[in-house]
């Protein structure tokens, strides 16, 4: 006897009592499967953030210190180059001139006129003097005085002619040329004169080069779904100064990667193995990095590093292996009756792919992030230990190399 | 019996919100099952469904600390799981939501038992449903949804929802003869 539905509400409720008791059982592997696939959000998760936190430092840092530098630009570095430089020699000192003197060289880059006006009218000879002097100098600087700077020179000036007025003879011998000296001093900058700007002049001295060379090997670890695969890079590289604290490194890199996916398919109850893939690749890896040097002392310093690499894929191989499980009836003869039961038959595929070499190029394939350490070796080579990420960019061309990248460089320039 | 069942849930719960791995395996595999079906009713295929159940539970491990212990946890867990299937269907289906299929698709092949006949056959006639109404027809029969939440969860308009129901009960009124069941 069959029944037939006519109204919506039977429908309905057919359905709902049917589906009320309804509940499907434990697949088995699903709690390692989620295990693992929760790892995996995991690692997304803190390499998202340690880039995250990275990028920002970097920007951070970078506009903080171009802030610094802005901020002294606006200040009178030449006043304040005379006066420390003073500072630093004795009074005794030949080539020195009086504290008070150091104004006056300050004064020289003053118009003429403005001096006059400023009522110097002790000694004649003194104001023809710094006249003469004033107009030796033709320092672009001269611009950047101020009123109140102007001001302020205008009550030091008298003071300054009764010491030349006492000293006439020494003046006359030194004076032009301590003012040359100072004057043609490049504009000092406090920003620039921190210890660790001091230091990283000299570790930069001493090496003594625009551009160091390097050659380099990093072992690394591919983070492929469901287990890492070892990757390892050498290759020659070029950092290139661009200041003090800032350098651009570059190179040729030749990557060997060998990636074993295992892919999480759909979990059967039969629990079937899952699915490999293998991949066999070389590369040619061109990074180009911004180095930030944070701290450096006599003989080593830290810094970070951020860029991106291009890839060009040299040869690539894929084997891939499916296993699957097929559901095969068979006829069993149980006490004279036929009894049809099913036996599960495992199958493997293997496919094999190989890529045509130099045909895949992805420009700015990866984001590289970089924490290193370098340390002097010798005078003329340092020692790198550099941690880095290699994080590929959306739209990678090569979809099944689309993984992180993790390892140490170490790298010996010179 | 029951209570003693209940007790053993607070004590895995506890445990959980203490994230211990060993409670959380012994909650995930006490409840895979029941999400599983809930998650087979809102996904054609049993790999999205698989996939449903996992992130839901990613949320009950990490929400579990502000789990209402007084409520039963079937309920919560139920919620979860079709909130994430229509996250899915629309994360998925974004393109493809409000299109009809051109023809009725094959239902997806899971593993039958015979106890799971009926059911199995219910599943496969709601599966020929288009997505959209098989969602809104289960959302207001099963779930007991009305169709502002309806139209809320799935970001389409009230009145649309009330179309989407009428359809589906069409539809199943034309298969239902068909696929026939037994008394």
């Amino acid at each position: 006897m069959m029944k037939k539905f006519k109204t919506d509400s039977e429908i309905s409720d057919q359905i709902r009592k049917s589906l009320e008791n309804y509940e499907e059982e434990y697949v088995q592997g699903s709690w390692e499967n989620f295990q693992q696939k929760r790892k995996k959000n995991d690692r997304k998760l803190f390499w998202l953030i340690a880039s995250g936190v990275a990028a920002c430092l970097l920007i951070g840092f970078a506009g903080l210190s171009y802030l610094h530098v802005d901020k002294m630009d606006h200040q009178n570095p030449v006043v304040q180059q005379t006066v420390s430089g003073t500072d630093e020699k004795p009074a005794t000192n030949k080539n020195s001139i009086p504290e008070k003197s150091s104004s006056l060289t300050a004064s020289l880059k003053l118009d003429s006129k403005q001096i006059s006006s400023a009522g110097m009218t002790k000694s004649t000879n003194v104001t023809q003097k710094i006249n003469s002097i004033a107009t030796e100098v033709n320092n672009p600087a001269q611009n950047l005085q101020t009123s109140a700077f102007a001001a302020d020179t205008a009550r030091k000036v008298p003071l300054l002619a009764s010491d030349f007025q006492s000293q006439p003879k020494k003046y006359k011998a030194d004076s032009v040329n301590n003012s040359r000296d100072t004057i043609t001093r490049k504009p000092s900058n406090t920003f620039l004169n921190l210890p660790a700007k001091k230091e990283n002049r000299e570790l930069a001295s001493a090496s003594g080069r625009k551009v160091r060379f390097g050659i380099n090997f990093s072992p690394g670890v591919n983070s492929a779904q469901t287990s890492g695969s070892m990757d390892y890079t050498g290759g020659v590289s070029a950092d290139i100064t661009l200041s003090s604290r800032f350098l651009l490194s570059t190179g040729l890199q030749v990557q060997n990667q060998h990636v074993d996916q295992k892919i999480a398919g759909i979990v059967s109850s039969t629990s079937a193995p899952q699915d490999e893939t293998k991949t066999k690749l070389i590369n040619l890896d061109v990074p180009l990095n911004i180095i930030w040097k944070l701290f450096s002392a006599k003989s080593n310093s830290w810094y970070v590093s951020a860029g991106v690499s291009s890839l060009v894929y040299l040869n690539q191989q894929d084997v891939n292996t499916k296993y699957s499980n097929l559901l095969v009836p068979v006829s069993l003869k149980v006490g004279g009756s036929d009894v049809k039961t099913y036996d599960i038959v495992s199958q493997v595929s293997v496919t094999q792919n190989t890529v045509t070499p130099t045909q895949t190029f992805d420009l700015a394939g990866r984001i590289n992030l970089m924490v290193g350490f370098e340390t002097k070796l010798s005078n003329r080579m340092l020692l790198h230990f550099e941690p880095y990420a290699k994080i590929p960019s959306p739209g990678q061309t090569s979809n099944s190399l689309n993984q992180t990248t993790t390892g140490i460089n170490f790298k010996v320039s010179f | 019996m029951e209570s003693r069942k209940e007790e053993n849930l607070e004590f895995i719960v506890q445990g959980c919100i203490k994230k211990k791995e060993k409670f959380q395996e012994l909650l995930y595999k006490k409840f895979f099952g029941y999400a599983l079906s809930v998650a087979l009713i809102y996904n054609r295929q049993r790999s999205d469904a698989l996939e449903v159940v996992d992130d839901s539970f990613v949320k009950v491990f990490s929400k579990i600390g502000k789990y209402d212990t007084s409520k039963p946890f079937l309920g919560w867990l139920r919620k979860i799981v079709i909130n994430t299937s229509i996250d899915n269907l629309r994360r998925n289906n974004k393109d493809h939501l409000f299109v009809e299929p051109e023809k009725y698709p094959v239902p997806d092949e899971a593993p039958n038992a015979i106890s799971h006949l009926a059911v199995q056959d219910i599943m496969e006639i709601l599966n020929l449903l288009p997505h959209y109404l098989k969602t809104v027809f289960c959302l207001y029969e099963i779930e007991g949804y009305s169709h502002d939440e309806i139209a809320e969860q799935l970001g389409i308009p009230v009145s649309s929802s009330r179309v989407y129901l009428t359809r589906a009960k069409k539809q199943l009124r034309e298969l239902f003869p068909v696929n026939h069941l037994e008394e």
